[in-house]
């Protein structure tokens, strides 16, 4: 957003943080299914575990970094007036909201992922 | 500058004067009369019925062929059809349903309504949504003139390499077949972007994003999963055609290509397709729900989550449509993990519609029926689902009728059902008039009792082994009885569509007239007449709640100063919707359809000689100026020292 006014309720740099709390968990699964599958399916003998696990982890990273935007969003609105319905600021803390329970969401839909990689082997 | 000074422009309308901003807007925004008329039409509640009309249209003939098959399989060696009749009629029947009817019948419903609910004039693109429509208009006769001439599509409706590559199947079925996907795709693309930018940007004021309707919602999750998925299959099709027509060798494993290739790019746009059809249908059963409750759908944020979510989980499924392909392990179990854990926001929406149907005040009307019979009928698909989800139960039953049953109790359940319920609940508003109730209840009983007939029997006719897309079966194998069954499940079913066809044409002259709103409903697209008129809204509205019409004010305030002597609409911003500019939007014209007809040369031509490209491009040349070529402004807006 270029020109926040005040509708927008709490300004540029917030917004780019509740969009980050938004977009980037589901981003870092697919990203992590993505690069696993390709990795595995497209040559399963460089596709060591160790590849395959530092690929999850840097998923979590992007995960957690999403979570965080969430998170402080969440702080920084509290005590501000407005309910997850009204615009505004109730409007940012329903992006707030929404990420952090994106977040919890796709935390789970990694550990899914995560599971099969200690289980079988990249060839098997 | 001697130029001389412009005529001074008329005096605006008198606002607070009622009848003549009536009269204004409808001066502006009256269609054409005649024929042309007609065909230049850029409203988008003409488009989007028209859209409607088309896709039930498709699917009936979709359910004729669904009746011929069934009607083969009645029996053992039946012949009613032979083998490569067949093949044509089930890759028809499939595409069709798919295709041409429930993925348009649904962007139908979303251009048609969602203007409507979010409080402004027209969708944001006019013109592209009228060239969505002729697009895809032409696409679906190129399917049935190709399949009246014999040359129907026979590969089943995703035509999987090397069956549907040149050594495999010669002649011009499939060449027909992709083509009819570059176009539906191509309408599609166009009907999401036009979603998309009106949603984002025409949206009342007030109607900030946590206040939009859950339907507003579903078809902006909707439309982001068509950007997404439909290039993917349309760059599969193109390459099929390529593959056929010009020797290229993308699927070709001999010359270096890659057969599952095909697998990989159908089912990356195929599962989230699954998903196009099936949010939307989500974001009716909402609208229903509430106004049959009489009350706000339990956990706004979860259910909004839940369908963001899904749609993002529906992009990383794909590959569970290809575990019998011999793919590694690991990477398919990957998949057979989101297969299951797309189950969680799934179920969260169903509890949260659980809990909402729970201690409200259930208004028993008929769109409530369909509502209702949803979830019996989606959650048993559902569970099927999970089942085909494990990769061992895959193996054992893939290509089986267990599949042919687990894919119509979704796609049944989770669209028919609920685009039924949405038919009886926005009848009224689209048409002005009430649907019957008595016809209404015998065909929501037939049709529930005819479905269940017809595909409960093929879950244990999978399980002992009848294979789908097979044109009959021996007697020796004892699969008479629950095919017999299935059939006259199916006749009821054609029974049941029958009494709606002829409940909606005597609703049409006798119906009960229906008033502004009929249900007592919350969107704002009851507040206007029904139906509405050529510009929407006397009054363009705005919003303070979430459920804009319960929790309006007294006294909510309307938007002022759009001009109604042209045709403007308000532009809000994207989070909160606080007003930003004013932009007027184009009216009717021929140049959609231009381009339109255009597009079909090129990509018909293209079947037979690659010189399509070079013809189809000069006149999508010629008719892309003609639409983009720049009218001049309204002299009024000149300034005074700019020569007229
Ligand atoms: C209205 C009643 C319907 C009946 C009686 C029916 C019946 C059938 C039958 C008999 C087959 C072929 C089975 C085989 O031999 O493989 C079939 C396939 C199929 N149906 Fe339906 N169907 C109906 C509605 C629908 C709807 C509403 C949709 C989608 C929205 C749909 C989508 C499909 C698809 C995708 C296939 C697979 C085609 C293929 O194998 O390529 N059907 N259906």
């Amino acid at each position: 957003m270029s020109h926040a006014t005040p509708d927008d309720g709490v300004g540029t740099g917030r917004n780019a943080a509740l969009w980050a709390g938004v977009l980037l968990p589901p981003f870092a699964w697919l990203l992590a299914l993505q690069v696993t599958y390709s990795l595995v399916t497209s040559n399963c003998q460089k596709a060591r575990p160790a590849l395959l696990h530092g690929v999850l982890v840097g998923a979590v990273v992007l995960l957690g970094l999403g979570a965080f935007s969430a998170w402080r969003s969440w702080r920084a609105l509290r005590g501000r007036p407005g309910t997850l319905e009204d615009s505004g600021v109730g409007r940012a803390r329903f992006m707030a909201a929404f990420g952090l329970l994106s977040s919890a969401l796709f935390t789970l839909l990694l550990v899914a992922t995560a599971i099969p990689t200690f289980l079988l082997r990249p060839c098997d | 500058m001697s130029a001389p000074l412009p005529t001074p422009p008329e005096p605006p309308p008198v606002r607070d004067d009622e009848a003549w901003e009536r009269l204004y807007l409808e001066r502006t925004w009256a269609p054409k009369k005649g024929l042309i008329g007609w065909l230049s039409e850029v409203h988008h509640t003409e488009i989007g019925k028209r859209y409607i009309i088309t896709a039930f249209v498709f699917f009936l003939l979709g359910g004729i062929e669904a009746l011929l098959m069934r009607w083969q399989l009645s029996g053992p060696e039946k012949q009613v059809m032979g083998p490569d009749l067949y093949n044509q009629v089930f890759t028809m029947h499939g595409s069709t349903m798919m295709f041409l009817f429930a993925v348009p019948m649904m962007e139908g419903v979303g251009l048609y309504l969602v203007p409507l609910m979010i409080g402004t004039r027209n969708a944001a693109f006019p013109r592209l949504n009228a060239f969505g429509y002729w697009t895809y208009l032409i696409g679906g006769l190129l399917l049935y003139g190709g399949f009246l001439l014999n040359v129907g599509p026979d590969a089943g409706w995703f035509s999987y390499v090397p069956l549907a590559g040149p050594q495999y199947s010669p002649g011009k079925r499939v060449d027909i077949w992709a083509q009819m996907i570059t176009f539906t795709e191509l309408a599609g693309l166009a009907g999401a972007v036009n979603l998309i930018v009106t949603v984002f940007k025409h949206r009342a004021p007030g109607m900030s994003l946590n206040r939009m309707p859950l339907f507003v919602w579903a078809m902006l999750v909707k439309s982001f999963m068509v950007v997404f998925a439909m290039p993917a299959v349309m760059v599969a099709s193109t390459s099929l055609a390529m593959d056929r027509l010009i020797g290229t060798h993308f699927f070709n494993a001999a010359e270096g290509g890659d057969a599952l290739l095909w697998q990989h790019l159908f089912w990356f746009f195929g599962h989230p397709e699954v998903y196009i059809i099936f949010i939307p249908a989500l974001g009716m059963l909402s609208s229903i729900l509430a106004v049959f409750t009489r009350r706000q759908v339990f956990g706004y944020l979860p259910v909004v989550l839940s369908m963001v979510s899904i749609g993002f989980i529906g992009f990383g499924l794909w590959v569970h449509h290809m575990f019998a392909t011999g793919l590694p392990q690991l990477g398919q179990s990957f998949f057979t993990a989101a297969s299951l854990m797309v189950a969680l926001p799934s179920g969260v929406q169903i509890f949260c519609w659980l809990a909402t149907l729970w201690g409200g005040r259930l208004w028993l009307k008929l769109p409530l029926y369909w509502v209702l019979a949803f979830f019996a009928v989606f959650v048993t698909g559902g569970l099927t689902g999970v089942m085909l989800g494990t990769y061992s139960v895959d193996q054992q039953v893939h290509d089986t009728h267990f599949v042919v049953a687990h894919f119509h109790y979704v796609l049944i359940g989770g669209a028919v059902f609920p685009l039924f319920g949405g038919l009886y609940y926005w009848f009224p508003k689209i048409t002005g008039r009430m649907l019957g109730e008595r016809l209404g209840k015998w065909n929501f009983w037939t049709f529930f009792l005819g479905f269940n007939l017809t595909f409960f029997p093929l879950h244990f006719l999978g399980m002992m082994g009848m294979p789908r897309r097979v044109y009959t079966y021996g007697v020796e194998r004892g699969w008479q009885p629950l095919n017999l069954l299935a059939t006259v499940g199916a006749v009821i079913m054609a029974v049941s569509i029958t009494l709606l066809l002829v409940n909606i044409f005597w609703s049409l002259k006798r119906g009960e007239v229906a008033g502004n709103d009929p249900w007592g409903a919350d969107t704002l697209e009851w507040g206007t007449t029904s139906p509405p008129p050529s510009y929407n809204f006397l009054h363009l509205p705005t919003v303070r709640g979430r459920y804009a019409r319960w929790t309006a004010a007294e006294d909510q305030p309307v938007v002022t100063g759009v001009r109604s002597d042209r045709k403007e609409v308000l532009v809000t911003r994207l989070l909160d919707a606080a007003p930003d500019h004013r932009a007027e939007l184009p009216g009717p014209t021929l140049w959609p359809l231009w381009v339109a007809l255009a597009t079909g040369v090129m990509f018909i031509m293209v079947i037979f000689t690659p010189w399509g490209i070079v013809v189809g491009g000069v006149l999508l040349f010629i008719t892309l100026t003609g639409w983009f070529w720049p009218r001049p402004p309204y002299k009024e807006e000149l300034a005074p020292e700019q020569p007229s």
